[in-house]
């Protein structure tokens, strides 16, 4: 039995938070995203494909209101990656915190196209035919954005040097 | 022809516990005899499960709010016009008079520009040598000159699967504004357009269908934007296509 539009909605608002909050990197502006979004989706219900999933469409919504919001702030900085809101794990050391905090500065310096696939994937549990979709690229070209994602975020040595960086005690 | 994935896109899909089980078998294979992939795969799965684990989970009673925050907000008063606008376009439909000159009614300005998007399709698709001004070699440039006329952001979306490709686009008129036509083709010469213009009056709608002659016209209007797409194909064709189109301007 299909779902509902409303329930698939629903069920895909913690993904759809999740992608929100790995690209802003903030509590609040997710919340902002995530509405934003929905609040378009419903509109537009009308206009969907019927018979498609819910989910792919509405993170297309959501990155479009990204993008828009990004293009409307030109020159702020999208993210701050030290401002984390992030989870270390809770039995985390310092040394592992701090691996937190370079592995996020790695994903800030890819360039956009590779950090959105990365982030599609790994954080809002797209498929790579989702996540083809969301970027409307071929999934050949998902697959070879995130392998390059993937070796630079195993690249040795310390990560690029953000402008933050200073204000690390 | 499909190929094998390579050892590579199985180790990416590992990751992503994306793998199937055929697929499973040969990747194990090749790491039972390539210890350094073996070290990386478990190095990219460590990594992946540190950004997993460091995104946090939205708050349940937080998501119910930002979702009923969003339905409030298209409550009765997005519906009223919604229909309020379908009510017009079917009086459009039922009449067959788009246009009337001596009414400045907004039903009069909002059916104006299917019918305009039907005479420019009828007008320039036949043309073998000047369909367009610019073509799609040129695609940049060509966005960039229409979002600069229209002074709004315009993309000529691509239609994929649907097999049709951009041919290019022109600059036309409607009433005293500007408008963008681009127009499409598939590998039979089946050719299709899209007009695309900006109201002053948002709205939203559904797809809206008419038959002019033998053209097809779907049309739906989405914020400030009006969009028809207009063909010769059967209705089932140019729904599909405005579905798809609307899928890569939402």
């Amino acid at each position: 039995m299909r779902q509902t539009f409303d329930q698939q909605i629903e069920d895909a608002l913690p993904d759809l938070w999740r992608f929100a909050f790995s690209l802003t990197r903030s509590h609040d502006q997710a919340d902002d995203l995530v509405q934003d979004a929905v609040l378009r989706a419903i509109r537009k219900k009308a206009l969907r494909w019927p018979g498609h999933p819910v989910k792919p469409w509405a993170m297309k919504i959501l990155l479009n209101c990204y993008r828009n919001d990004r293009r409307r702030a030109a020159g702020i900085p999208a993210s701050d990656p030290l401002a984390l809101d992030l989870l270390p794990a809770p039995e985390a050391t310092a040394e592992e915190r701090l691996e937190l905090r370079w592995l996020w500065r790695r994903i800030d310096a890819l360039p956009e196209d590779q950090k959105l696939v990365l982030l599609a994937v790994t954080v809002a549990g797209m498929t790579y035919a989702e996540t083809a979709r969301l970027l409307g690229v071929p999934q050949g070209t998902v697959m070879s954005r995130l392998s390059r994602a993937r070796a630079r975020l195993q690249a040795i040595g310390e990560p690029p040097e953000t402008s933050r960086l200073r204000s690390v005690k | 022809m499909t190929t094998e994935p390579t050892i590579e896109t199985l180790m990416q899909a590992a990751v992503d516990g994306q793998l199937t089980p055929s697929q499973k078998d040969r990747l194990d294979r090749h790491l039972a005899a390539h210890p350094a992939d073996r070290a990386r795969l478990a190095e990219m799965i460590r990594q992946a499960e540190m950004v997993r684990a460091s995104v946090p989970q939205p708050d349940p009673a937080q998501l119910d709010r930002l979702m009923r925050g969003a339905r409030q907000s298209t409550g009765h008063a997005g519906y009223g016009r919604l229909a309020a606008a379908v009510a017009i376009f079917a009086v459009g439909l039922g009449t067959g008079l788009f246009l009337s000159r001596d009414s400045a009614k907004p039903a009069t300005l909002m059916a104006q520009a299917p019918v305009q998007a039907a005479a420019a399709h009828a007008l320039y698709s036949p043309e073998v040598l000047h369909p367009v001004e610019v073509f799609a070699d040129q695609r940049d440039h060509l966005q960039t000159w229409l979002s600069n006329r229209l002074g709004a952001p315009v993309i000529a979306p691509e239609l994929g699967e649907t097999g049709y490709r951009l041919i290019g686009g022109r600059l036309l008129p409607l009433g005293h504004g500007p408008a963008a036509f681009f127009l499409y083709e598939n590998e039979s010469g089946d050719r299709l357009s899209l007009f695309a213009n900006l109201t002053t009056d948002p709205a939203q709608t559904s797809f809206q269908y008419r038959r002019d002659g033998d053209l097809g016209i779907v049309f739906w209007q989405d914020g400030r934007w009006e969009y028809s797409v207009v063909g010769r194909s059967s209705r089932q064709v140019i729904e599909t296509i405005a579905r798809k189109a609307h899928e890569e301007l939402i």
